[in-house]
């Protein structure tokens, strides 16, 4: 006996076996690029590597998507961004807003400028890894790969054993007390922008009494809407 | 009193005839300056051909002799003209890699006489110094322009190197089932890859000739670039001139180029642009007017080789601007009021 077909049924059906089709996304990867041309190829590469892309050609426009989707795992970014393409300024701009409003996405630096001294001012300012253009497209798969484990584990560690991976740039000469402070600001944002901006939660958390967290954010200068 | 007369005639005359002398002297000695300066230009501001040629119009103002020492930028030069002798005016110069050590011999002279031959020498040292700093600054800002151009031109081959380089791995290695997506892709970069690769071309021979020019629609020509860079203008009129195309794209580009860099420095600032196009006379005037934009701060470095507003920049897209309007037989000005935001306007000749 045949049953009758049902239309329903069959769309469904249709539904599930191109969701099995469909390749589920490693990571989601924000590419900051502002050559057109050379943004689309890289697109390509990483979605036929199972990531999931988000574009942006500026400072300004990565700083909108990275508010959007806390879930970028990774940036590929280029430093020469306009306004000034032929110098890393904006770059290293972008990589310390990550840095400054505790992004967790890691940062693999693709690059055409200058390689040494560009390479050390993005290591100075927190990137993960770094490529100078042109680099191998399973160079970069790599790159991106490693970055995503980093990131993974570090999530990780934060849910399961509530540990938080602090950057800290400290000049031995300078003492103690910078590399306190330094370390107490971005213990206290990471908490704020965690809790967002409970300050009585946050307080909970970091084991203080919330007269404390007011102090930090009249001494930090920290604002609601700073992350 | 009346006896005293002959005396002071013979007063007067002696000061006329000693003015008159002076005045001579004075108008000889300023001869042979204009003489050595024009030498100067006739030799390129060139310091060793200087140093080798000076000597006449020198010996023409009384000196006996020069000798001078010359360091250029490691070669030491020297040589000897005229007599040698104990009264001499003697300078060291210095400017960076050049060092020079000149002695003008000069005989035993009198009050007025050393006072010109002191002018003049001073004269002759300047120029030797000028030209020193001619050749410094010379040499420094090709260096500068070398180094600058070499940077602009690495990060954009790079950036083509890099998308060749991957395009042609992901031919080499395309996954099953994804040769469609790659397609389309390629069918996307392809045209931006060969507008990149031209624009680089142009940007290495800037100065080549033009080529041949046709009657183009400037309205259409002004859309199409303002659509590739998702800019929006308001376009009044039209008008056909005579152009090459290739030319009309660069020109286009730079302009537009200006105003991007402007909004991408200022973004909470609308963009604005207003195009008119009318036919005068014989030519088509093209006004283009960002009506948010800021006066212009600089009117006199505008079309200023290698010079930009925030030093990040090339500085030779409005310059070269310039040089392909007037290659097509036309002008480009800018209008920089002093409260008001800069216009370009450009007169091309227009197709008849």
């Amino acid at each position: 006996m045949r049953l009758p077909v049902n239309d329903e049924n069959s769309d469904n059906v249709a539904v599930v076996a191109a969701q099995q089709e469909e390749p589920q996304s490693l990571a989601t990867i924000l590419l900051v690029e502002d050559d057109p041309a050379l943004r689309l190829v890289l697109k390509n590469v990483l979605e036929m590597n199972d990531y999931t892309i988000l574009e942006a050609d500026s400072k300004a426009s990565a700083e909108v998507i990275l508010k959007r989707d806390p879930t970028i795992a990774a940036l590929v970014l280029d430093l020469g961004l306009p306004p000034s393409p032929h110098t890393t300024t904006e770059g290293l701009a972008v990589i310390k807003m990550v840095v400054a409003k505790l992004y967790r996405a890691k940062i693999v630096v693709l690059t055409g400028q200058d390689e040494e001294s560009s390479a050390l001012a993005a290591i100075r300012e927190g990137a993960f890894d770094f490529l100078s253009k042109p680099s191998r497209s399973a160079d970069i798969l790599n790159a991106v790969q490693r970055a995503v484990l980093f990131y993974r584990k570090e999530r990780t560690l934060e849910e399961e054993e509530g540990l938080t991976r602090l950057q800290i740039n400290a000049k031995v000469s300078d003492g103690l007390k910078a590399v306190r402070e330094e370390a107490e600001e971005k213990l206290v944002r990471h908490v704020l922008k965690d809790t967002q901006f409970n300050v009585y939660q946050s307080a909970a958390r970091l084991g203080l009494k919330r007269e404390s967290i007011y102090y930090f954010l009249k001494k930090f200068g920290i604002k609601r809407d700073d992350g | 009193m009346a006896s005293l007369y002959p005396y002071l005639i013979l007063i007067g005359v002696s000061i006329i005839l000693a003015t008159v002398w002076l005045l001579g002297q004075a108008r000889r000695r300023a001869r042979i300056t204009n003489e050595l300066v024009a030498l100067n230009e006739e030799l390129g501001f060139d310091l060793p051909d200087l140093l080798r040629h000076c000597w006449e119009p020198l010996e023409k103002a009384g000196f006996k002799g020069i000798s001078w020492q010359l360091d250029w930028f490691g070669s030491s030069l020297s040589e000897i003209q005229g007599s040698q002798g104990d009264v001499f005016i003697h300078r060291e110069l210095a400017v960076d890699d050049i060092t020079l050590s000149v002695k003008l011999y000069d005989g035993k002279r009198r009050f007025e006489q050393r006072y010109f031959s002191t002018i003049l020498s001073e004269s002759f040292f300047l120029l030797l110094y000028t030209d020193m700093w001619v050749k410094l600054g010379t040499v420094q800002g090709a260096f500068a322009q070398t180094a600058k151009l070499s940077v602009f031109l690495q990060h954009d081959m790079k950036n083509i190197v890099q998308l060749i380089s991957l395009v042609s791995e992901q031919l080499e290695n395309t996954p099953a089932g994804k040769e469609e997506k790659l397609l389309n892709s390629l069918r996307t970069v392809m045209p931006t890859l060969h507008e990149r690769s031209e624009r680089f071309l142009s940007s290495l021979s800037s100065n080549a000739s033009a080529g041949n020019v046709e009657p183009i629609d400037i309205g259409e020509a002004l859309k199409k670039t303002a659509d590739i860079h998702s800019l929006k203008i308001d376009i009044q009129g039209s008008g056909k001139a005579l152009i090459n195309g290739q030319s009309l794209n660069s020109l286009c580009d730079n302009l537009f180029g200006n105003y991007i860099d402007q909004n991408r420095r200022n973004p909470e600032v609308e963009i604005k642009i207003e195009i008119s196009i009318i036919e005068e006379g014989p030519d088509l005037k093209i006004t283009i007017k960002d009506h948010n934009g800021k006066p212009c701060l600089w009117p006199e470095r505008l079309f200023e080789p290698f010079w930009s507003e925030k030093g990040d920049g090339l500085g030779i897209g409005l310059y070269h601007s310039r040089q392909l309007v007037q290659e097509a037989g036309g002008t480009l000005l800018a209008v920089t009021p002093e409260n008001d935001p800069m216009s370009f306007v450009i007169s091309l000749p227009k197709s008849v």
